[in-house]
């Protein structure tokens, strides 16, 4: 079988041409990502400030606003938190109430569930966590909040 | 097709000449492609945007009703005149909870904040100032939607 060496040659030289653009354009591409991009990562402060505003709710003067034990209590209105904001897959929080190692309700939850496990496996990557406890006289609370807002890129 | 081909070939289009042609056709689209990808990303602008839209989420979240914020602005509106754009540089939606940041045409910076309060807001072009006042909602109330007040040009 004889080759037709001139064509070869010609459809060699063209994708080497564009082999050589795609070579350029990606090396261009990866150095003006690894210049240029910034990430703002602000999730924990956000968690932060979530849990600042729980611990404000249940936190009366040092003692336990005992209101919280109510079986109707509505910690979101009380904490001034947008319910469609926090379930919008975003946010997460637990709150829970100890006397004498025992819960004394159900814990308030609220947000994605997923957050508890990748806060308990530490995903920084996936979401940011803020844990507290504190002891309200009788009362522990321990309160885990999690936010994952990264924003769009840029 | 081979009609056409002959044709070209007969008007002297075709061949090495056009093969050229064609390669430099490329070239010039990729290195404008190129030029316009690595413009955009080394502008600040965008970097910009989001500092100031997640700032303002911040401030906005650890906000209490009753107090009174003035933010300085002033790099978004130098920004926004490099950039010779003329639309809002800020923008609260209360009924969305977002803040939206733009100094460049484009889509802006979107980015949402949970506290469930009233803002009223105002954008001071003068001074290069953001207010913002934090208001109680009451009972049962959505929502107002953005107010905007004194707005000075």
């Amino acid at each position: 079988m004889r080759m037709n060496k001139k064509a070869y040659y010609r459809i060699a030289d063209s994708m080497m041409f564009f082999l050589v653009f795609v070579i350029v354009g990606v090396c261009i591409a990866i150095g003006v990502y690894v210049f240029y991009f910034h990430e703002i990562d602000i999730r924990y402060e956000e968690a932060k400030i979530l849990s600042d505003k729980l611990v404000d709710v249940v936190d009366k003067n040092g003692v336990l606003n005992e209101k919280v034990l109510d079986k109707d209590f509505n910690i979101l209105k009380q904490a001034r938190l947008e319910e469609k904001i926090i379930d919008n897959n975003y946010y997460y929080f637990q709150l829970e109430i100890f006397k004498n190692k025992e819960s004394v309700r159900d814990a308030f939850v609220q947000g994605n569930m997923f957050f508890e496990t990748w806060c308990g496996l530490k995903m920084d990557d996936k979401v940011r966590c803020f844990e507290r406890e504190l002891i309200l006289k009788d009362y522990n609370i321990k309160i885990l909040t999690a936010s994952n807002q990264l924003g769009a890129d840029i | 097709m081979k009609d056409f081909v002959d044709k070209m070939k007969k008007r002297g289009i075709g061949g090495p000449l056009m093969e050229n042609l064609v390669y430099i056709l490329f070239a010039v689209v990729f290195l404008m492609m190129m030029f316009l990808g690595v413009v955009r990303a080394g502008s600040s602008s965008t970097l910009y945007e989001q500092i100031y839209a997640k700032q303002i989420v911040l401030v906005i979240d650890k906000a209490e009703p009753g107090i009174e914020v003035k933010l300085d602005i002033y790099d978004l509106y130098n920004l926004a005149r490099e950039n010779k754009f003329s639309g809002e540089v800020v923008k609260i939606g209360n009924t969305e909870n977002k803040v939206s940041v733009k100094v460049v045409d484009g889509k802006g910076y979107d980015f949402y904040y949970f506290n469930d309060v009233n803002i009223v807001w105002s954008l001071d072009k003068k001074e290069r100032k953001l207010y913002l006042k934090f208001v109680e909602k009451e009972d049962g109330e959505e929502n107002k939607g953005e107010e905007v007040f004194n707005e000075n040009e």
